[in-house]
């Protein structure tokens, strides 16, 4: 990403997160049943796309890495799966304090909190081995990443039939049209933030394998 | 190397392959254990210990003795998983294996193979513990049981023998195998400890639903791990 790009970038992000909030405490209608509380949902749900976006983003940069020994896939790999850990957090931080309002209990065994937990988990996984294990455990955290990213329907598969022999509760809504403008401008401004600290990351990543590179350089 | 080699199907080759490096773990197994002796007392030591955690006067419930079951072989698994990567790391035979002319993805199934029957046996030590120990009517339906250990055991060992695999040069590799298998195989211990609670509940719809997951769970690891143990390997 270039200079310029970033830049335009950063203030489209910088407006976004100013609008979002103005227009999610300002204009939007508070919610019938849940008040206040329903807030959350304009911070949640952009930062759970996030995080299945860049887990996807992470598996493909791996398998490229695993397949083709691609170092901008590693690089690729690396800067996505901390993210995943970042934005997971926030949605794992976020959730409960909903759930809290909506069932009464800070944490419940659903299909999507625990889903989103063991995703969570394995990209944790992810960064310890490549943060701890040494230069080999890269193809060790490549693995994960592609297995984890294959897991994601079958953890959603497999807490869905948990769940359904038990009763559970259904928490199905439709967004109001008066909170679609909110919702939307905080989507777009989150996203974005995402992308810049993707871009940003990735771009450490680089200049690091690059010191690495002059380093051996020098040595020889 | 065998001249037969090229007349020979690539079916019969792989098959035979694989066959062979099951064949010469189980055989270096046999004259050292060095796996099976530590992972079959440490499998009994588990199942005890959950005793006095869990259940001190010696009942419990289907729940109960599902989860020690599955946890329990959890737990004994990554110590036979580790022990036969640590094995081959300490010889350095696994570079051998890798340099012969056995295509990567039959040294996988070899070795996903002789992981299997080391957990088999594990297994045929705990589930007898637990009968005696809390009187679980385990054996009520052996079919279905058997089933459901044989489908989780390849589903727990595929993802084993991946990671194992990779291990061989990471520092820190015991505490890196337990931290990278736990939270992939979730999916298996809560389908293998739901299925035998259905199970010791008479419930053999929801059995049958979570042996049907199981399988679908095998089919995507053991197909990944065929195709992804040649890059995983590899010493670029």
């Amino acid at each position: 990403m270039s200079q310029k790009t970033f830049s335009i970038g950063t203030l489209l992000a910088a407006l976004g997160m100013l609008a979002a909030p103005m227009l999610i405490f300002l204009s939007a209608p508070v919610e019938r049943e849940m008040g206040f509380v329903q807030k959350i949902f304009y911070f949640h749900v952009p930062c759970a796309w996030l995080m299945f976006l860049f887990t996807f983003v992470c598996a493909a940069g791996s398998l490229a890495f695993l397949v083709k020994s691609s170092r901008r896939g590693d690089q690729v790999a690396a800067a996505a799966g901390e993210l995943v850990v970042l934005f997971g957090l926030l949605v794992l931080l976020t959730g409960p304090l909903w759930a809290r309002k909506a069932w009464g209990r800070w944490w419940v065994w659903d299909v999507r909190l625990t889903s989103s937990l063991m995703l969570w988990m394995i990209f944790v996984a992810y960064l310890l081995a490549r943060q701890y294990g040494g230069p080999a455990a890269r193809r060790l955290a490549a693995g994960l990443a592609v297995f984890g990213a294959a897991e994601v329907p079958l953890i959603y598969v497999s807490v869905n039939i948990w769940r359904t022999i038990h009763p559970k509760t259904e928490v199905v809504r439709t967004l109001d049209p008066g909170m679609r403008p909110a919702f939307w401008t905080s989507f777009a401004a989150i996203t974005m933030l995402g992308l810049l600290l993707f871009a940003l990351r990735l771009a450490l990543e680089r200049a690091r394998s690059d010191v690495e590179d002059l380093y051996l350089a020098t040595e020889d | 190397m065998d001249p037969r080699r090229d007349t020979v199907p690539a079916a019969v080759t792989f098959l035979r392959d694989a066959g062979l490096v099951f064949r010469k773990d189980l055989l270096v197994e046999a004259r050292g254990k060095e796996v099976l002796a530590p992972m079959l007392f440490f499998s009994v030591i588990v199942v005890f210990v959950f005793s006095f955690g869990f259940a001190g006067d010696g009942a419990a419930g289907a729940d109960l003795v599902s989860g020690m079951l599955w946890v329990g072989l959890l737990l004994a698994s990554t110590i036979g998983i580790g022990r036969t990567f640590e094995r081959e790391r300490e010889g350095e035979t696994f570079r051998a294996l890798l340099l012969t002319p056995a295509s990567r993805a039959a040294v996988f199934v070899g070795k996903l193979m002789s992981i299997l029957v080391f957990i088999a046996l594990a297994e045929a030590v705990v589930v007898p513990l637990l009968v005696v120990l809390f009187g679980a009517p385990l054996f009520e339906h052996p079919f279905r049981l058997l089933a459901l250990l044989a489908l989780g055991t390849v589903g727990l060992c595929a993802i084993g023998a991946l990671l194992g695999a990779t291990l061989m040069r990471t520092r820190g590799r015991d505490v890196m195998l337990a931290i990278a298998l736990y939270p992939l195989v979730v999916p298996v211990v809560l389908a293998g400890s739901r299925g035998t609670a259905a199970l010791l509940d008479h419930d053999l719809a929801g059995a049958d639903l979570w042996l049907r997951f199981l399988l679908a769970f095998d089919a995507v690891f053991v197909v990944l791990g065929l195709w992804i143990f040649e890059p995983l390997v590899s010493e670029a």
